[in-house]
């Protein structure tokens, strides 16, 4: 039986291929950009959900009525 | 073949989750738009609380107001045992305001010798019940105890709604029915004698912020103060859900590439038996 090596080009492209040489390749790296991306994910959505809170609500909660007691 | 066989058996399974899903969702609906032709009852009309949306908050202006009248209105003869002063710190009032309404009411306590007392309430004191037991209440109000209000709002078919008919919903009664001494008409309750006169009129109190109190202004903030002691944690269960729901996709993303991930190694195979000469399988006759 003749394994025929699948022909790899050395160049690849793409973000795919990006993340996989610089951050998914190694545990260590992956390691870091999860947990960046957990803080960083937390972060914007977070903000941007109590955003959207407060636009849809804006004028109704405690935080503002609070303001317009003497 | 196998393949065939397979493929038969996913298809069937769809159809049977499709199915579930139908008949469950029918059921739901069907339950929901129930008729209830049955009851001796006007059922409330649908009002465009400023709560009622997926992610709408309460409008704790409205609360406060509610409050003021049910202190003025309600209380009078309705508990709301369930609430204490300390509920309304940073919620709905400032701990200043808290206060001094907790120092407003009697409460009656025990002093350190286990004598009775009547003190001024303060943050940890519960809402105070107008009368000292439901036997008390019943002798005072017509052999009628009037409900504690805390849970009302969750308690009743049609909910705010249901409360703002009530409350706006006095009339004269048609002829043919018998209303009692004491007793009064409301269409809204269910068979239509009520033991609560109408309680709510236009400038009946006066409110603080100065707002108009019309009848249906009091309704309206009563029903809102009401839900939000049934439900003082409303606003952090929508947060949550607009959060949770916001969420959702980036999940979604994950669990479906991490399960086409672990399954492309299964997807991927292909077995073949080939017979070796010599060791061919038995033969079936």
């Amino acid at each position: 039986m003749i394994l025929v090596k699948p022909d790899i080009k050395p160049t690849m492209s793409g973000i795919g291929s990006l993340a996989y040489r610089f951050v998914t390749r190694r545990f260590s790296t992956l390691l870091i950009a999860s947990t960046a991306g957990a803080f960083t994910l937390n972060y914007t959505l977070n903000k941007a959900t109590d955003l959207y809170w407060d636009t849809v609500n804006k004028g109704k909660q405690w935080k503002e009525v609070k303001l317009t007691i003497q | 073949m196998q393949r065939a066989v397979a493929a038969g058996t996913k298809k069937f399974a769809i159809g049977v989750g499709i199915a579930a899903a139908a008949g469950a969702g029918g059921l739901v609906y069907a339950l929901e738009k129930s008729v209830y032709a049955s009851d001796h009852v006007v059922h409330p009309y649908h009002l465009p609380w400023s709560h009622s949306g997926k992610f709408s908050s309460f409008d704790i202006a409205s609360v406060r107001r509610g409050y003021e009248v049910y202190k003025q209105v309600c209380a009078a003869c309705h508990s709301m045992k369930f609430i204490h002063y300390r509920h309304f710190v940073d919620t709905i009032m400032t701990e200043e305001e808290a206060k001094a309404e907790a120092a407003e009411a009697t409460i009656n306590a025990l002093d350190d010798r286990g004598q009775t007392i009547q003190r001024p309430g303060i943050l940890t004191d519960a809402l105070p019940n107008p009368y000292a037991n439901k036997k008390a209440a019943a002798a005072a109000n017509n052999g009628a105890a009037p409900p504690d209000l805390s849970l009302m709002s969750l308690a009743r078919h049609g909910g705010d709604d249901y409360i703002f008919a009530l409350l706006t919903g006095y009339f004269d009664a048609p002829a043919g029915v018998k209303v009692d001494e004491g007793k009064a008409y409301n269409p809204y309750f269910p068979g239509g004698v009520i033991s609560m006169p109408q309680q709510l009129f236009d400038e009946g109190i006066e409110y603080k912020d100065g707002t108009p109190a019309t009848q249906s202004q009091q309704a309206k903030d009563v029903s809102a103060f009401m839900h939000w002691c049934a439900e003082p944690f409303h606003d952090t269960r929508k947060k949550w859900a607009l959060k949770i729901a916001a969420f959702i996709p980036f999940v979604a993303v994950v669990l479906i590439y991490g399960k086409r991930h672990i399954w492309t190694f299964t997807k991927s195979q292909k077995f073949a038996w080939k017979p070796v000469k010599g060791r061919e399988p038995p033969k079936q006759h």
